[in-house]
């Protein structure tokens, strides 16, 4: 009779312990749905600015998009692609920085890494809202230093950009600057501080990448791709944040090996590529989490408790 | 809320039963209530404990992975995990492509032991080479230090180990002081901070306007900001006598890969190497002189002893192979020198003299 008393004691304080940590987590839970609610009121269905042709891996801008360039035409494209950005950006005074992938390029040789689909810049929202009333839809014209190559790219700003947060993920990229021959393009990105109450010096680009100010200002002075460029302060940091030190070390990549005498990513067919590649990186992976004393959970708790008592 | 809960409790307990043995007193009946209260608040506690705990575990996961392989002792990794051929510093020209002066070598005739008729036993040499630790701004310390090893611009060779200004009262004091007595330098992240703003100023580049260093950078002369610059990331001193070759840097190089490999940027910050060796300027993971010293004593000759700074937390860290000198000083730690010096025997040995430092910073 006791004994089934203390147990019904015990109930009633699990079900009383638990109860209190669901009622915390439903208070957020339900200011979260609240907000999405209301930004889904306000916002027609289908949002999308940008649009890439998705078959296509989302690499081409759907309107200058007519057929799949090959690898060196890819290559060839976006290399005089990133070096017309900087040098234009340079020209007009207009503050942006390597970012992701393609600073991660800019790491390992000044280069962009081939097997990139595309390629990324930063720049603060003030630029970015800057750019966007004075170049918006502008052309600009670009000859290669050794004349033999024009181009011609479109700097494109998504309307969404008075949107700071992330939204319904259909607008995560806020400018576009397009080689209007075949589509690839370079996302442009702005960060901004979106809660300078609650994160100050905490800035947010809307695809929830996250820096501090002084990780990357003041910026650093430097070349990709031969040309003048800016890369954030810490940018060994937020390489390792945002790939993890391995991407500092793997020497084989989606089809390409590092040649440690040209220092240069080289095409190797002996280097898996794609989803094969993704099923190998899977096995290999490391665990993220250690633990050194298993904690056996909530109900095995109980039963070693009562169990010892 | 515990208590609460526990409290809660006590009234689903049965009460008190009654006595059915005449010979029990109510003292033992009030004792035995009192025992199974404590057990009650006990259990109550413990469980909701464990939940909490259980709960934390599954949400908060753990955040030092990389210390659990590498802390404390360090030697459950075994030492074929730890190939250089991992993090080759395979990118090349690093500090070429952001502008950075990588390496000066000391002239041999200011390198100890090294005169031009070498050391006769007996003799001794005059020459002194002199590291001192990361002053920032302190300029009364560096002073009192300056005397009490009695600089003597003539005979020593003072290289300033990076982070000489910013956070304390006078940096500009101290830069003055070390062109005036002609100190050598290397590049600290304070100083590589501080020439970055400098820099956009002068470039009349907006920053963020919020920036702390911008006022130190503002009020750098020309002469002192180009003396700054050409800081380079590493001194170094080779041969010297019986010790072999010294690098002098601001914060840690990775064992096993050339100068010219090394990340500048890990140079200036780095405290530990994860598993990849992959330098960090975080303190979780194993100490960058840690694995320094452990492949430095494989090695039967040419040995390379690292001087560096950065590390206040560490403070003075003397080993054979690395000898770490910021000890703290803006935070009312010590300012520290490393002194190497030919001995009477024609033996260069090796001093650590300190001085005590105000408290500038908490």
């Amino acid at each position: 009779m006791q004994l089934r008393k203390v147990l019904l004691g015990l109930v009633t304080l699990t079900s009383v312990v638990s109860s209190a940590a669901v009622a915390r987590r439903d208070e957020g839970g339900g200011k979260l749905e609240r907000a999405l609610s209301l930004e889904a009121r306000d916002e027609p269905e289908d949002t999308k600015y940008f649009r890439e042709d998705s078959e296509l891996t989302g690499h081409y801008d759907a309107r200058f998009f007519s057929e799949v360039v090959d690898y060196d035409t890819r290559l060839d494209t976006l290399k005089h692609m990133v070096r017309a950005w900087l040098l234009a950006a340079a020209r007009e005074g207009i503050e942006t920085w390597i970012a992701h992938g393609t600073l991660l390029g800019w790491w390992w040789n000044g280069q962009i890494l081939p097997w990139d689909g595309d390629l990324d810049v930063q720049m603060s929202a003030d630029t970015l809202t800057m750019i966007g009333d004075k170049y918006n839809m502008t052309r600009h014209k670009y000859v290669s230093e050794d004349g033999l190559v024009e181009r011609e790219y479109i700097l494109d700003v998504n309307p969404w950009i008075w949107q700071r947060v992330r939204g319904d993920g259909m607008n995560v990229i806020d400018a576009r600057w397009v080689d209007v021959r075949n589509g690839l393009y370079i996302d442009i990105t702005g960060i901004a501080e979106t809660q300078p109450d609650s994160m100050p010096s905490i800035l947010n680009c809307k695809n929830y990448h996250r820096y501090h100010v002084n990780d990357i200002w003041p910026l650093r002075d430097t070349t990709f791709e031969g040309v003048p460029a800016k890369i954030p302060y810490s940018f060994d940091e937020i390489l390792i944040t945002e790939y993890r030190s391995k991407a500092l070390v793997v020497t084989e990549y989606e089809g390409h090996r590092w040649n440690t005498k040209n220092k240069t990513w080289d095409l190797a067919s002996d280097v898996p590529a794609g989803a094969e590649a993704e099923q190998l990186n899977n096995r290999v992976r490391e665990p993220e989490r250690y633990y050194s004393v298993e904690s056996g959970g909530f109900f095995y708790n109980i039963f070693r408790l009562l169990h010892w008592w | 809320m515990l208590e609460k809960n526990a409290q809660d409790l006590y009234s689903l307990l049965p009460p008190p039963t009654p006595s059915q043995s005449p010979t029990a007193s109510p003292a033992t009946s009030r004792g035995s209530r009192a025992f199974s209260k404590i057990k009650l608040g006990l259990i109550a506690s413990v469980l909701a404990i464990s939940t909490v705990w259980a709960y934390s575990r599954l949400a908060g996961g753990c955040h030092h992975g990389a210390a659990l392989m590498f802390g404390g002792g360090g030697n459950e990794l075994e030492d074929d995990a730890l190939e250089v051929g991992d993090y080759a510093g395979l990118n090349l020209g690093l500090s070429e492509r952001l502008g950075y002066t990588l390496v000066k070598d000391i002239p041999s005739e200011n390198i100890p032991g090294r005169g031009k008729n070498g050391v006769q036993k007996g003799d001794g040499d005059d020459k002194r080479l002199i590291v001192v630790g990361d002053i920032h701004g302190m300029f009364d310390e560096f002073q009192s230090l300056l005397d009490k090893v009695s600089y003597d611009s003539e005979r020593d060779y003072l290289i300033l180990a990076g982070d000489i200004i910013s956070k304390g009262p006078d940096s500009l004091a101290v830069l003055d002081l070390a062109r005036k007595i002609g100190a050598h330098c290397v590049r600290g992240n304070h100083e590589d901070k501080i020439l970055l703003h400098y820099h956009n100023i002068q470039r009349r580049k907006r920053g963020h306007h919020r920036a702390v260093e911008r006022k130190l950078a503002k009020s750098l002369s020309k002469k002192q900001a180009k003396w700054l610059d050409a800081c380079p990331l590493v001194v170094r001193a080779k041969k010297v006598p019986g010790l072999g070759q010294y690098y002098i840097v601001h914060a840690g190089l990775v064992h096993g890969i050339g100068l010219e490999s090394q990340d500048p940027l890990a140079i200036m910050t780095m405290r530990s190497l994860n598993h990849h060796l992959v330098p960090s300027p975080k303190q979780t993971g194993m100490h960058w002189a840690k694995y320094w010293n452990k492949m430095e004593r494989k090695k039967t000759h040419d040995h390379t002893t690292v001087v560096y700074g950065h590390y206040a937390a560490e403070g003075l860290d003397i080993h054979h192979y690395t000898k770490g000198l910021d000890s703290n000083c803006v935070r009312g730690g010590k300012l520290s020198a490393y002194i190497l010096e030919a001995n009477k025997d024609g033996r260069v040995g090796e001093d650590v003299v300190s001085v005590r430092c105000r408290a500038y910073l908490d």
